[in-house]
């Protein structure tokens, strides 16, 4: 399908024009961002998450340490499924561009696979879809800073799905926190994964093709002739939430967050046709991995101290107190911006998801003060409407 | 005290004109002052808009110098991040010469954008001079704008000579006292002769 990006991109270059005119015309430039690359370091289950925000002039760097012969998959997910932030990846080494992508992810999102051919330091940017050159020559986030979440997972060699694992209670088991996994989607077949899940978090799933003889992701992300579905599941068998085309091609890719609080979610993936996931598709052979992260919502990163549920001065303070200390991983609820660091500028951020007005533990008691004033001003009132009376005269 | 509006005045003129980074530099700069005595500097922030973005939301800095010349006594921190009941405000001694001075406003990026001017003072720090010798204070650290996002910051120092005791010596003091006091004798005794 093709994607509608023409009125996005003439609003993008108008507000590009906008942010070098005000750039060239000595504008105070746009906020300075934590130091850049944000090392990411994949957890037990090979995957890593990192937070970020596009904005014009922008660009985030990540960095991330890679063996020879290591596969490297990383997809940006955002809350509008891509419909807006249209955003461009590239994976650099030594300063030298390896490959990029800009629209193969969900809506005018990015991904890319890569397998690594030397060692090495490898550093994944994040830009705007125009700014080729990764100078941050772009526009997007113009009106407010565009978040995004960026998932990357690394395995050196790769955790193969066992079948039978078509039915819900079936599922082969994920790391807690997430992970990656071959799989081959046959006719007829639903493969069905699971993993735990913490209070609040989210999941990001997204299915990479690979060559089915050497095992290595497909130029272009692949997704050309094959179709799959992707859905989670909670303990139901029907999906909360499910994907056809997030790309590239006619692979899937989404990231939600599941009502309920659930422990645990399930991830399906089968052929496209296959909506209520029985294995009525006739798909494949086909060899993907599936990287599947939990995924911190923001509102969760600030919530630090009871209780849980509500961001007030109690967990600015504690952030605060924090100041200095470096974060417990990516999904310390401290760590606002994902640097790895509790800094000021973590509280900072948190105060603005503060539930009541200058992050007050209790809403503003007005009650009825204003009409105790109003009520203090009535015999007033009345005195000068006497007054005016006694001076008008009796009445005729 | 009148150097101080010229310093704001100066420092506000210097970024106006630049256009881009915030700075937080101290005021007065240099401070002469001798051994015995208590001075304050001004943490003063400069380049941010005029009852507009950018504003400051928060600050996180650590405040250096010889401690074996300087003690820092007392740090009485400004209204313009929401005062103590609008933001949260730390300022305490991490190790003999360096003190962690941070502060992070609990308004909202609209309140703080119409409170504050383009340049005005974060605290104010109380120094005592220990001993003789000249010596620099130095400022690192971070700060955030009122969405919570890492400004460009520039950091200032100001330079601090302290004179080993009365700024003026006593013999040099009593020798034109006796002067004077000559000079008045004599005028006075001519006055008589004529």
């Amino acid at each position: 399908m093709r994607k509608p990006r023409r009125l996005a991109r003439a609003a993008a270059l108008g507000a590009a024009c906008a942010g070098f005119v005000a750039l060239a015309s000595g504008t105070p430039g746009r906020a300075a961002e934590p130091a850049e690359p944000v090392a990411v370091v994949p957890g037990p289950g090979g995957v890593a998450v990192r937070a970020g925000a596009l904005e014009p002039l922008d660009v985030d760097a990540y960095a991330v340490d890679l063996d020879a012969g290591d596969l490297l998959f990383a997809a940006l997910f955002d809350p509008e499924d891509g419909a807006f932030l249209d955003t461009r990846l590239g994976l650099f080494a030594g300063g030298a561009l390896l490959i990029e992508d800009d629209d193969g992810g969900d809506g005018l999102l990015s991904r890319l696979a890569f397998q690594a051919s030397a060692s090495g330091t490898h550093e994944l940017r994040v830009t705007g879809f125009r700014d080729a050159g990764y100078t941050g020559a772009h526009a997007e986030g113009a009106g407010a800073p565009a978040p995004y979440t960026l998932v990357v997972g690394v395995a050196g060699a790769l955790a193969q799905e066992s079948e039978p694992n078509d039915a819900l209670g079936q599922e082969d088991a994920l790391p807690a926190g997430g992970g990656l996994v071959r799989g081959t989607l046959a006719a007829l077949d639903v493969d069905r994964f699971a993993f735990d899940l913490a209070p609040g978090a989210g999941v990001a799933a997204s299915l990479f093709q690979l060559d089915a003889a050497t095992g290595a992701p497909l130029p272009g992300g692949g997704g050309a002739f094959d179709d799959t579905r992707l859905g989670l599941f909670f303990d139901a068998p029907a999906p909360f939430a499910q994907d056809d085309d997030g790309g590239p091609g006619f692979l899937s890719n989404l990231m939600r967050t599941p009502g309920g609080d659930p422990d645990a979610v399930q991830i399906g993936v089968t052929g496209f046709r296959d909506a209520a996931f029985t294995g009525a598709h006739p798909e494949g052979p086909l060899a993907y991995v599936l990287v599947a992260a939990a995924t911190a919502p923001a509102a969760q990163r600030c919530d630090v101290v009871a209780p849980i549920g509500q961001i007030d001065r109690r967990d600015i303070d504690a952030i605060f107190a924090a100041r200095g200390s470096p974060a417990s991983g990516p999904d310390d609820p401290r760590d606002a911006d994902g640097d790895g660091q509790i800094t000021v500028l973590d509280g900072s951020q948190c105060r603005l998801e503060c539930d009541f007005a200058r992050c007050a533990t209790a809403p503003s008691s007005c009650g009825l003060l204003g009409v105790e004033a109003l009520l203090a001003l009535l015999p007033l009132a009345l005195a000068r409407r006497a007054r005016r009376r006694a001076a008008a005269g009796p009445e005729v | 005290m009148t150097r101080r509006p010229l310093a704001l005045l100066l420092l506000a003129l210097l970024f106006a004109a630049r256009g881009e980074a915030v700075s937080i530099g101290l005021d007065p700069s240099p401070v002469a002052t001798s051994a015995g005595s208590t001075f304050t500097l001004d943490l003063v922030v400069a380049g941010l808009g005029d009852g507009a973005a950018p504003s400051l939301g928060s600050y996180d800095l650590d405040v250096l110098f010889d401690a074996s010349v300087l003690a820092l006594d007392a740090v009485a921190f400004g209204a313009l991040l929401g005062g103590p009941a609008d933001s949260l405000q730390a300022a305490a001694e991490i190790v003999a010469g360096t003190w962690d001075v941070s502060e992070l406003s609990l308004l909202s990026p609209s309140e703080l954008d119409a409170l504050q001017p383009t340049s005005f003072v974060l605290a104010t720090l109380s120094f005592s001079a220990l001993a003789a010798g000249t010596t620099s204070v130095t400022l690192t650290g971070l700060a955030g704008d009122a969405f919570g996002r890492a400004l460009d910051l520039q950091l200032g120092a100001a330079r601090v000579e302290i004179a080993g005791g009365a700024v003026v010596p006593e013999p040099g003091a009593a020798l034109l006292f006796a002067c004077g006091a000559l000079a008045v004798a004599r005028a006075r005794r001519a006055a008589r002769a004529g």
